[in-house]
């Protein structure tokens, strides 16, 4: 009889417990709330570039980083000995932190190396303006600036073809799901899947269990695209998608959580 | 012998607590263990209400404490921590008001999880039935699953439904996939060979309440159920197992009536 009592009790003051907390036990909702609640520290971050060679897609540059702490613009210039030289191209209106930001150049004008510059929209109308308005970004009187080498594949005598370039895909998981739930890739394209959440997660091919939809056998259950374990916080896993068709996926310990792989 | 004194109900909770404690292992116990143990405990006290509802009088039973193990094993890892007991009352309210003569139309656990994913969207995620780290060795987690699986279902004396079951799954699935992928697979996983659908296999369609009494009946209900767990993989149906074994359950009364 007083182990009857005891089980109700716990059980009631379980419920009670979660009614009024959310959730218990260090996930869940509590877990958004201690981030909340913890003390932000202040920190300036400078405006930044990174860049690194590459073979041009098409007529566009790719800059693989940047930040800019105001509105401005990437700027890519032609090199003039050593230096900047003319601008051939520049991005769109941009704040804030940009990976593999693509910017449209005149890529005639390419040659072997350019120079991607960062250019703040001094009087706040959108539109690069330099030398009228827009100067360079500076830090302690150094312009933000960085060189890329273009490398150049040629095919016969003298036709140079720009190679297109796998670029990296990446798709979020977080604590409501993937992110973005839907993504276009090519053929033969990397997708890293990366665990933003204190969970695990486990990115596989639908149909929860038997992971068998996707049509290249392989991996632990039913077919390669199978992260084949929980992945922790701050942990990818990366899936080269050679095959053609719309794939389905979700999170193996979560199966609520989905995604789609489109593949062209 | 103390095991051979113990029922097939302690068998099972021996066997579901392995899993439980191997997914505290590899998943981390804070993401595993509180919804089970909630789960446990809910589903006995639910039982015990509705049972001194019906007698008069306070009996736990081992019944209960399986139904809770399942549902903390079948609901996705690190649950918000009302689903287990919600899920808990609705299996215990499933068993003790969707019955016929005594028997479960539906398996108790796979009806809350049914209620779960209309209400939540929560597909079920069986994490129970691959507990053991796969990364590590690929055949570990499978082959546990079908030790102990062999294990429950020779003490139930149920290998008549298994077997059948097993066999068919492989057979359909093989046919299904040539028809609709164009080819022979042969991963496991597409055969329905993986440790999920074992392990519905082995601890839940042999559960005595929800599977038929004769052996016939037993073949012929392992058989159909393979059928309709291949047609729904086959067509990617989302949260399957579930779907297919609560649809399966509705012919176990009528194939009894007809083998009798």
């Amino acid at each position: 009889m007083y182990m009857v009592a005891g089980v109700v009790a716990i059980v009631v003051i379980a419920g009670i417990l979660l009614a009024y907390s959310g959730n218990i036990f260090g996930y869940g909702t509590q877990k958004q709330t201690s981030t909340e609640s913890q003390q932000t520290i202040p920190t300036v971050r400078e405006p930044s570039l990174s860049v690194n060679s590459q073979v041009l897609s098409g007529s566009d540059v790719v800059v693989d980083g940047l930040y800019l702490d105001e509105p401005g613009f990437v700027v890519i210039h032609k090199d003039a000995n050593g230096a900047p030289g003319a601008v051939i191209g520049h991005s769109d209106l941009i704040s804030g932190e940009k990976t593999n930001l693509k910017v449209a150049i005149d890529s005639s004008q390419a040659g072997s190396k350019v120079f991607a510059m960062l250019h703040y929209d001094d009087n706040s109308n959108g539109v690069y303006e330099f030398p009228q308005e827009d100067k360079p970004v500076k830090l302690a009187d150094n312009v933000v600036v960085k060189p890329i080498v273009i490398n150049q594949q040629t095919t016969g005598a003298t036709e140079v073809t720009a190679v297109v370039t796998s670029e990296p895909k990446t798709v979020e998981i977080t604590s409501t799901g993937f992110s973005p739930s839907s993504l276009t890739i090519k053929a033969g394209d990397t997708v890293t899947f990366a665990n933003k959440d204190s969970s695990l997660h486990w990115p596989a091919s639908a149909v929860h269990p038997t992971h068998s939809v996707y049509s290249e056998s392989g991996g632990c259950i039913g077919s390669k695209f199978d992260a084949c374990k929980g992945l922790a916080q701050g942990e990818s896993w990366s899936f080269a998608f050679n095959q053609k068709g719309t794939w389905g996926y979700h999170d193996h310990l979560n199966p609520g959580l989905t995604g789609t792989i489109i593949v062209q | 012998m103390l095991l051979n004194k113990l029922d097939i109900y302690s068998w099972i909770i021996i066997v579901l607590a392995i899993f439980s404690a191997a997914g505290a292992y590899t998943f981390g116990w804070q993401q595993t263990l509180p919804q089970v143990l909630i789960a446990v405990l809910a589903a006995n006290a639910f039982d015990i209400l509705a049972r001194y509802a019906k007698t008069r009088q306070f009996k736990l039973t081992k019944s209960a404490t399986v139904t809770g193990l399942f549902i903390g094993q079948l609901l996705p890892l690190s649950a918000e921590l009302y689903l287990p007991i919600l899920a808990a009352a609705i299996a215990i309210a499933s068993k003790h008001m969707i019955n016929w003569k005594g028997r479960h139309i539906f398996n108790p656990t796979l009806f809350s999880m049914l209620i779960l994913f209309f209400i939540f969207s929560k597909s079920s995620a069986w994490w129970g039935s691959f507990a053991f780290p796969t990364q590590q060795f690929a055949a570990l987690n499978l082959i546990v699953v079908i030790l102990l699986g062999l294990l429950i279902t020779l003490r139930q004396k149920r290998h008549d439904l298994v077997w059948p079951f097993i066999g068919a799954l492989v057979l359909f699935n093989f046919v299904g996939n040539i028809f609709i992928s164009g080819g022979v697979q042969t991963n496991l996983g597409s055969l329905g060979l993986e440790s999920t659908t074992l392990y519905a296999a082995f601890f839940m369609l042999v559960e005595p309440k929800t599977s038929p009494l004769f052996r016939k009946a037993r073949i012929v209900y392992g058989i159909l159920a393979a059928a309709i767990f291949a047609a729904f993989n086959l067509l990617a149906i989302s949260n399957f197992p579930v779907f297919a074994m609560l649809l399966g359950n509705l012919f176990v009364l009528p194939l009894d009536k007809y083998f009798r």
